[in-house]
């Protein structure tokens, strides 16, 4: 059955508002406006955000590279921003615009190594990108854990920050994710046929009108950002760019046009119904959203990985 | 319509092409021929602007390819790759469509008069019935005659294509050329095509450019340029060519 545009939207509304209602009503502690106001809107609503990112990242990379194994915590992009957001705390950085920075310059810097790393001439295999993304970010997290190891004071709260969380959500965090995340998403929509266009190869783009090198220089910064500002907010949470991206292309096809939106808000509200299980089946104690998104995401990598046999996805 | 210019060009210390010449007249079907490593699909992809020369230059109309957008170039040139590269499952009509992308800036979706014509090139490549199918559902037969449909979608006035009937049989083949004539009647459409299928050359194309080892060894109407003695020569064999 074909799903109309319509019915995609009203029934991406409906779940993000019954979601955010029952995620703002759950919690360890009882439902007061401050605890209401203060604690959980800002956590749901980042929770919301950092989704999207994490989600639209993944389709645009997945098309970037050709690739529907690609997400951001696989190439090693999150734990290139999460570099970027020790170094920036590590020279003291408060201000969260300074982090944001120092995340997104080194979220591209590792996108960049492992594109060309696993590059073999216009191809990029599924095989070289997944050993390049991995080797690429198992570097780059034994430097974070060395300097973690070597700053141990601060390594309780970065355990967390390691394993994805969102339990140091503030309004802020909040508010500064968003400005980021939301108008970058935007952006990338405003370009969507080119992501359609490109993903057809790169000779068929350009003789398509599009300029294959400029759209991913484009789409690079874009994802980059959003995976910057999604790190800064809540650390590395794996899996959700590999899995809705995965979802949504087998229910509306692989077009651009409804799947890049529909990805963002479903990854929100995704993100926003693991984070209310991660605050509450084991409350009082809390499990990072990072581990509840794993726990859901690697058998579902797994069924990818097997299902992948050279046809298209 | 087409004016290649002395160029040289080749991939890194390959030379390809030296100081290379051809025109090709507006509305005429020119078939490219020559063994493997003649620089057949490297001439088709430098008319097309996909390879830069490194000396002279291919002009369009009038101006030289290097100073048109690329959107302008793919309003007029179109290219069919001899090898169908689909990663995601998008559907038969949405891959004729992005065949429209030329002609929608920005995120300008399709008009009513970009869905008419995506009926129209689906229906001359007789894929009309397959439009909703996923394209990792098609034969490579179907995967041809898509790849087609997609160039013939962006209205071009000339269509490059390299090795068109590798994957079909031959009434589709037959087919193809039908629909390819029709349009050719209809829109004054210039193609110029690589092939190895002689008896296909000879029977579509108003002239013959036989290439052998970068260079034009023979050049004129298929009668003319398809003898057996040019044959033994550029292909290096002996037995009798003609159909």
């Amino acid at each position: 059955m074909k799903i109309t545009s319509r019915q995609l939207g009203v029934g991406l509304l409906v779940a993000a508002l019954v979601v955010s209602v029952l995620s703002l009503a759950v919690g360890p502690a009882q439902t007061t406006w401050d605890i209401l106001w203060q604690i959980r809107l800002p956590r749901v609503g980042l929770g919301f955000v950092v989704g999207m990112a994490l989600a639209a990242a993944g389709v645009i990379l997945q098309s970037l590279l050709r690739n529907p194994l690609a997400d951001a915590y696989l190439l090693g992009t999150s734990s290139g921003a999460s570099l970027g957001v020790l170094l920036a705390s590590l020279l003291h950085f408060k201000n969260i615009l300074g982090i944001q920075c120092f995340a997104f310059a080194c979220a591209l810097a590792t996108m960049l190594i492992v594109y060309r790393l696993a590059r073999i001439g216009t191809r990029i295999p599924v095989a070289t990108l997944i050993l390049a993304g991995v080797t690429v970010s198992t570097f780059i997290n034994a430097i974070v854990f060395l300097v973690f190891s070597l700053f141990y004071r601060e390594s309780f709260s970065a355990i967390f920050f390691l394993l994805g969380s969102l339990a140091n959500a503030t309004p802020g965090m909040a508010i500064s994710a968003t400005v980021v995340i939301i108008p970058t998403v935007l952006v990338a929509c405003r370009y969507r046929r080119a992501l359609d266009v490109l993903s057809q190869g790169d000779e068929t783009a350009q003789m398509l009108g599009v300029h294959p090198e400029r759209i991913k220089r484009l789409f690079f910064v874009l994802s980059s950002l959003i995976v910057a500002a999604a790190v800064t907010a809540s650390g590395m949470i794996g899996f959700v760019g590999l899995i809705v991206p995965h979802l949504l292309r087998l229910i509306l096809g692989p077009g651009h046009r409804r799947l890049l939106p529909a990805s963002a808000i479903t990854g929100g509200v995704l993100l926003m119904a693991m984070d209310a299980v991660a605050r509450t089946a084991a409350a009082p104690s809390e499990i990072p959203v990072g581990v509840v998104a794993a726990l859901f995401g690697t058998p579902f990598f797994i069924y990818l990985l097997r299902r992948h046999k050279g046809g298209a996805l | 319509m087409i004016e290649v210019r002395e160029i040289s060009c080749g991939y890194s210390a390959r030379r390809v092409l030296t100081h290379f010449s051809l025109d090709v007249f507006a509305g005429e079907t020119l078939a490219l021929v020559g063994p493997n490593s003649a620089g057949k699909s490297t001439l088709l992809k430098t008319m097309g602007g996909l390879v830069i020369p490194t000396a002279g230059a291919v002009v369009v109309g009038g101006r030289s390819l290097s100073t048109w957008s690329l959107p302008e170039r793919a309003r007029t040139i179109a290219w069919v790759p001899s090898e169908a590269d689909f990663t995601f499952a998008y559907s038969v009509e949405e891959i004729v469509l992005l065949g429209r992308a030329p002609h929608l800036p920005g995120d300008r979706a399709p008009r009513l008069h970009d869905h008419h014509w995506v009926k129209k090139v689906l229906a001359l490549t007789d894929l009309l019935s397959l439009a909703q199918r996923s394209v990792d559902e098609l034969s490579s037969g179907e995967k041809q005659r898509l790849l087609l449909a997609r160039a013939l979608a962006q209205e071009p006035s000339v269509l490059l294509m390299d090795e068109p009937t590798a994957h079909l049989d031959i009434g589709h083949a037959q087919a193809f050329f039908y629909a390819l004539t029709r349009l050719r009647q209809e829109r004054a459409l210039t193609v110029v095509l690589a092939t190895h299928d002689l008896p296909l050359a000879r029977r579509v194309s108003d002239r013959v450019a036989l290439m052998r080892r970068g260079t034009l060894h023979a050049l004129g109407t298929p009668s003319e340029v398809l003898t057996d003695s040019h044959i033994q020569t550029v292909f290096e064999i002996t037995q009798e060519v003609s159909p």
